[in-house]
């Protein structure tokens, strides 16, 4: 067993390989506050990847309603539970008095494995993977005694405060995988040029401590070819080899194809200890290192994983806390009353395919200021200019949209 | 696992005659066959003149003698079996001057056969044996081998011998009207990328396998290996499995090539309980034995590696040993309050080590690291177990502490 440096959490932390890292990230950041559920990102993945038999209740990407919804079933509430059953009343956060940092104070899934194994984890079963969202957004089984369940009089439910939002996942290409950790076979690997994880076709024996073993459940088991299978990061498509990339790092399937413009995924430059190349003008950096606006999954699982999301604004911060870590209030202080920058880099979004590898701001005029939630807030009409990997401009644009208006002989045109 | 002198295995199997290949066994090299019989580890192979039947209910299988062999859950290393569990394997074992053959028995309550589910797993059986031996080689790791010393694995699966029986068990033939996708497959990565266990097409239901330790099998070409499988139902709700496998003694360059004239033939044996989750390391396992070719000639350098033991050993002075040197720290031992996992498990090291591999482990825990991440430092190569100076730890402490290990099982 090793001591590797998990950043998420403020604190080394055991795994059983020794740290080394990528030379560079998959990193993606989604906007929950964004997202309305269409599942076009799940189609595009599924048309992509998994559309063959032995592959039918394979979603590498699902995005599924919380606070009921998972995918697994419950897939979450399971491993939160598991841990602390394992470090009962001890998961916790704790404030480190000299740096003010936040450190976790509780036991990963690694540290908390039971004896015998790497990791503390579940293989779910066939039935939990077959019934992605149903039932997921009825927040109650009321049925009464009546004849098709409706009560003769009617009913009035207590009155409470409804919330949920959209979770979407993919494989987090975590920087300490739990996959990774638990196969015997290692047969799984992470790619030195992008942090993409893989699982090797022909070593694996199907023997699923993958899937028992990792926290988000993403390595998935192909029952005609009884190997396991994972998000593969459309690793293709970030080495340019699209037919439609022309050569440049491009942007995976469920991303691009992301109709809400919640997801922005590209790579970030890893230094060898694993910490992240300061550049700012990598909107993925900026975003997750300097506006603290987006954060990682259940960091408290500590794999340390690598998509970030700019939690939900209106949901209760107990829950939100336990999901995303203690930064929850600030990034969605950060978010509502964005800076100047941010607001800029927000606009970056499904622009285009193409990785961005850096950005630019023109500024330009005030549009209008006002006051949100008591904090003053100014809206500039910046422009904002993407480059590529051989700094290329990909593309500008404005944080105001432009207006468009029909002429009178189209007026009525669809 | 790293070098090893093996000539350093002294005891009661001190041979200092000069041995060639024909001579007769002296006392003490008889002394060593008498003592592996009474421990059980003798199984002796009748040699027949017919072809060696592949169906197990061929009245040729009651020429040789059964053993039961008690085989014990793997719970040394991780990932280890949660609960105990202690059952037979009974062997049966025929050769004739082309092929070897073994028939092997266990119960098993449910025919776990179709691993077309993310929580199902196959039932099987395996035998292990060392790719060279009879030269005076020490014994490889009796977990799939060493680096040093690798072995070659014939696995017979249930899942293979039900894709055989009736065809592929795959996701149209397990989910019947439950509308598999029809689209035409484009490319199955598994099958694809030349995975062994993505065949769907098998001519046998064995794969042979080699290893050198911890995550490095490797499947081969079958070399002749033949296998048939029969789950029988016995009484209430009781069952058994009933495999045999079958092979040529030269297997062309693709497994261990057998020699009788060798005299003995070290084997391991391995179940898995599918309907147990079993699979890769949760499975049940046994110490190395040997086949004995009947009406074969032992040569002595055959027997020159086999320890059976320490004539001088006191196995009360090797617990006070275990006791005062504090193994409980980081081994699981019999009373233990709590599981220590910092070293292997050792509650019941008798029933799958034998005494020569205890012995060196006790006194060269650096070359003999157990191939699992957990148990050395990855940075140096170096075991997490103390190195004993001579002069604190003797000779005469590590036979008894050896021999008091040997004991549990």
């Amino acid at each position: 067993m090793a001591e590797v440096y998990n950043w998420q959490l403020g604190r080394g932390m055991d795994y059983p390989y020794e740290e080394r890292h990528p030379e560079k990230q998959f990193v993606a950041v989604f906007n929950i506050n964004r997202c309305i559920a269409c599942q076009t990102c799940s189609m595009a993945c599924k048309s992509t990847w998994t559309f063959s038999k032995g592959q039918e209740y394979m979603w590498w990407n699902n995005v599924e309603s919380k606070p009921y919804g998972g995918y697994p079933r419950n897939w979450d509430a399971k491993i939160l539970e598991l841990q602390d059953q394992a470090n009962p009343e001890g998961q916790v956060w704790e404030k480190d008095p000299f740096t003010e940092e936040d450190v976790f104070g509780g036991k990963t899934i690694f540290e908390a494995a039971p004896s015998g194994e790497q990791v503390l984890g579940y293989l779910p079963e066939q039935k939990e993977w077959r019934t992605p969202n149903l039932y997921e957004d009825t927040s109650t089984k009321f049925k009464a005694k009546g004849k098709i369940g409706l009560a003769d009089g009617g009913v009035s439910l207590p009155e409470h405060k409804a919330w949920f939002f959209y979770l979407q996942r993919i494989c987090n290409h975590c920087t300490y995988p739990a996959c990774v950790a638990a196969c015997p076979r290692k047969a799984i690997y992470k790619r030195p040029e992008d942090g993409i994880v893989l699982i090797d076709q022909k070593r694996c024996r199907g023997y699923r401590k993958c899937m028992e073993a990792c926290p988000y459940k993403k390595p998935m088991y192909n029952t005609q070819t009884r190997v396991s299978e994972k998000c593969v990061g459309c690793y293709p498509r970030i080495e340019g080899k699209d037919p439609a990339s022309h050569g440049r790092p491009m942007e995976a399937r469920c991303m691009g194809a992301c109709v809400g413009q919640i997801r922005l995924q590209g790579l970030v430059d890893i230094n060898k200890d694993g910490t992240w190349k300061e550049d700012p003008s990598n909107p993925l950096y900026y975003m997750i290192k300097e506006a603290g606006v987006a954060l990682p999954l259940y960091p408290q699982f500590g794999t340390e994983p690598n998509v970030y999301y700019i939690p939900p604004r209106w949901v209760p911060r107990d829950y939100l806390r336990q999901m995303f870590g203690p930064g929850v209030d600030t990034a969605i202080e950060n978010y509502m009353t964005p800076s100047r920058e941010l607001l800029s880099v927000l606009q970056l979004f499904r622009r285009s395919q193409e990785i961005i590898f850096r950005y630019e701001i023109v500024k330009g005029e005030k549009v209008f200021d006002t006051k949100i939630h008591g904090k003053a807030f100014a809206m500039y009409n910046d422009t904002i200019i993407a480059y590529g990997k051989d700094d290329n401009e990909i593309f500008r644009t404005q944080v105001e949209e432009p207006i468009y208006v029909r002429t009178s002989e189209r007026s009525n045109a669809i | 696992m790293k070098k090893l002198n093996t000539l350093s295995l002294l005891g009661a199997v001190l041979l200092l005659t000069v041995v060639t290949g024909q001579a007769r066994l002296n006392a003490q090299e008889s002394s060593v066959l008498k003592r592996l019989a009474a421990a059980g580890d003798l199984l002796i192979a009748r040699e027949v003149d017919t072809e060696i039947p592949v169906d197990g209910s061929s009245r040729v299988w009651n020429k040789a003698k059964a053993y039961k062999i008690p085989i014990i859950s793997q719970f040394s290393v991780a990932p280890r079996v949660k609960t105990l569990d202690r059952s037979e394997l009974t062997v049966r074992v025929l050769y004739n001057d082309k092929e070897i053959g073994l028939r092997l028995s266990w119960k098993d309550r449910t025919v776990d056969e179709n691993v077309a589910a993310t929580e199902r797993f196959g039932d099987a059986v395996a035998v292990c044996f060392p790719m060279t031996y009879g030269n005076g080689e020490r014994l490889p790791y009796v977990g799939m081998g060493d680096g040093e010393q690798p072995v070659n694995i014939w696995h017979w699966k249930a899942a293979w011998q039900a894709d055989i029986d009736r065809g592929f068990q795959g996701v149209a033939e397990t989910y019947v009207n439950r509308m598999p996708l029809t689209t035409p497959v484009l490319y199955a990565s598994g099958p694809e990328a030349g995975a062994p266990i993505s065949q769907q097409k098998r001519a046998t239901p064995a794969e042979n396998l080699m290893a050198a330790g911890f995550g490095t099998l490797t499947s081969t070409a079958s070399a002749g290996l033949r296998a048939q499988g029969v789950w029988q139902k016995g009484f209430l709700k009781k069952g058994a499995w009933r495999v045999v496998l079958k092979r040529p003694l030269s297997p062309r360059g693709h497994g261990v090539d057998i020699d009788v004239a060798k005299g003995l033939l070290p084997i391991t044996f391995a179940t898995w309980d599918g309907g147990g989750s079993q699979r890769n390391g949760t499975k049940s396992i046994t110490r190395w034995r040997f086949i004995q070719f009947a009406g074969k000639e032992i040569p002595a350098v055959s027997l020159r590696t086999i320890s059976t033991g320490f004539s001088q050993a006191d196995v009360e002075r090797g617990k006070r040993l275990v006791d005062t040197l504090e193994c409980i720290k980081c081994h699981n031992l019999p009373g233990a309050a709590a599981a220590k996992d910092v070293g292997t498990d050792l509650r019941f090291t008798g029933a799958i080590f034998r005494v020569d591999y205890l012995i060196d482990s006790l006194k060269h825990p650096n070359q003999v690291v157990v191939p699992a991440p957990r148990y050395f430092t990855p940075a140096t190569g170096l075991s997490t177990m103390p190195q004993y100076a001579p002069e604190d730890v003797n000779e005469q402490d590590f036979q008894d502490m050896a021999t008091y290990l040997r004991t549990l099982q």
